[in-house]
């Protein structure tokens, strides 16, 4: 069993009568040398470890190793004891899960790439958040990420998933596919739901730049994680009432694509462009300079 | 079938936060412990390019050094790894270097001295992603990724050895994926790397260090 487009997944699950998950784990067993059982204790291993990242930036507050960013997770948190946030539902707990996830890799911490380290904190946040939302048990949210997992497959089939070649869009943007696609599976979306849920989750981040400042994983990507879960988040609500996707999920990467080789250099991962070079951004970088203790040789 | 594993894409299960400038930085290391054979006693490491601009942030300095103390790149106790070094006794110390616009930005100079008073020198690279490229070991120009069993020759250039060598491998049943010779010189010392599927038994070395012009032979196991 092989599919490279979400198409051809998605008929495999009709013809087969299987669904979108169960697709995943058979082609993985075909195309590896691993028996199900194997993949599944693998994928086990992921989500125990996305289990720690969502929520040890919560209970203390977790800095970066440059010491720009830190603290927004616990923040959030805070103030949501004292209840002064605007809401206290799911979106807030997945975005607060996925800011989490992002800040403890920017802390030299422990994370599962998702698909990338810095888009890390998007599917953990929407599929944990929603696991416990939903009260589901852990066989159900394994297979929320294989489904996830298959909808990162096919986008990386034709694009290469980093922000140095086709813009963070090809990181978050694909990351809240994923998300969306997983979330709506276990909201009971059919299999095209899932897959609309995942293609209108990529059109709403296409066009997104990489242009961090001083060249880290930080400033605007921590925030940016927990953006893109209540994106996502919003994609499954769409999904789960009906609403489909006019332009389908193998058309929006497509797109993303197309609009990633017409992104300038200097907006994929140069540091040369947007945030990185405003005035505030420059003095970011020449503080984090400033930290290095190394000498320059000649 | 897609190209991608599943845990291509969720995975690998990393210390953050970057797979080129942390994880591949750990497996560079890593990569150099292997092939010097142990945690030098003294290591000088170069940082050139992005990773002399960003390793600060990216904690590059203490991903290579965890690598050097043979830590995985999901192992926690990377952001413990200077003080780790401290305590096994290893000086390792850092500069930043510029070797110019040629050379991959992502690269890391390793000037080894070793417990037996000898030094080496290795020459690496962090390609993306977590993967990484050995091109130098002291003069020798090499191309050592660690995804597959390397076995390395320094010895004459003289006739035969090669044959004697490949013989040893061919009687221990090891199939020879890629094989590339250099030399300093006619006549002079000269470098082998050998990569198989299979790990090389060691007793197969041992048998190739015995062949007479083999002056050292290495093993370095895939990452």
């Amino acid at each position: 069993m092989k599919f490279t487009t979400a198409q051809e997944w998605l008929a495999l699950a009709e013809q087969h009568n299987l669904t979108l998950a169960e697709v995943v784990i058979r082609a993985e067993a075909a195309a590896s040398e691993l028996a199900v059982e194997q993949i599944m204790a693998k994928m086990r291993q992921n989500l125990l470890v996305m289990e720690d990242s969502v929520k040890r930036g919560l209970t203390e507050p977790v800095y970066s190793r440059s010491g720009l960013t830190g603290g927004a997770a616990f923040q959030l948190m805070q103030a949501l004891k004292e209840q002064t946030t605007l809401t206290s539902c799911l979106y807030l707990k997945a975005a607060m899960y996925a800011l989490s996830t992002a800040e403890v890799n920017a802390s030299m911490g422990r994370i599962c790439a998702a698909p990338t380290a810095g888009a890390a904190g998007v599917v953990p946040g929407v599929i944990i958040a929603l696991g416990e939302a939903l009260q589901l048990d852990q066989d159900q949210l394994l297979a929320a990420l294989f489904v996830a997992a298959g909808v990162g497959q096919v986008a990386a089939e034709n694009a290469q998933l980093v922000g140095a070649a086709l813009g963070c869009q090809a990181e978050i943007g694909v990351a809240a596919a994923m998300a969306a696609a997983g979330g709506a599976f276990l909201a009971g979306c059919s299999a095209l739901g899932c897959l609309d849920a995942a293609s209108l989750a990529l059109q709403n981040l296409l066009g997104l730049t990489c242009d961090p400042v001083a060249g880290y994983v930080e400033i605007p990507c921590i925030s940016r994680n927990s953006a893109a879960a209540v994106n996502a988040l919003i994609c499954i609500e769409l999904a789960k009432a009906g609403v489909s996707s006019k332009i389908p999920l193998d058309d929006a990467v497509l797109a993303m694509i197309d609009i990633g080789k017409r992104m300038h250099p200097d907006l994929r991962e140069t540091s040369r462009g947007g945030l990185a070079v405003t005035p505030t951004g420059k003095l970011l970088a020449q503080q984090c300079e400033s930290n290095c203790r190394f000498k320059q040789e000649n | 079938m897609p190209r991608h594993s599943v845990f291509d894409i969720l995975g690998p299960i990393m210390i953050g936060p970057s797979s080129s400038h942390t994880a591949g930085a750990v497996r560079l290391g890593r990569m150099v412990r292997t092939i010097v054979g142990g945690l030098p006693s003294q290591v000088h490491i170069k940082l050139h390019g992005s990773f002399a601009e960003t390793y600060q942030g990216h904690g590059t300095d203490l991903a290579l050094i965890a690598g050097l103390l043979g830590l995985s790149e999901s192992d926690p106790a990377i952001s413990d790894a200077g003080q780790l070094a401290a305590a096994s006794g290893a000086k390792i110390e850092f500069s930043l270097v510029d070797l110019g616009p040629e050379i991959h930005p992502n690269t890391a100079v390793f000037e080894c001295k070793l417990a037996d008073g000898t030094s080496t020198t290795v020459v690496g690279h962090s390609t993306g992603g977590g993967t990484i490229l050995i091109s130098r070991i002291d003069r020798f120009a090499v191309a050592l990724t660690g995804e597959l069993h390397c076995l390395i020759t320094e010895h004459r250039d003289e006739p035969g050895i090669v044959a004697a060598v490949t013989k040893i491998l061919a009687d221990h049943r090891v199939n020879i994926a890629f094989l590339s010779l250099s030399r300093s010189g006619k006549g002079e010392k000269a470098l082998m790397t050998i990569e198989a599927d299979e790990p090389i038994p060691a007793d197969a070395a041992a048998s190739i260090a015995a062949v007479r012009g083999v002056e050292r032979v290495r093993m370095v196991a895939a990452l």
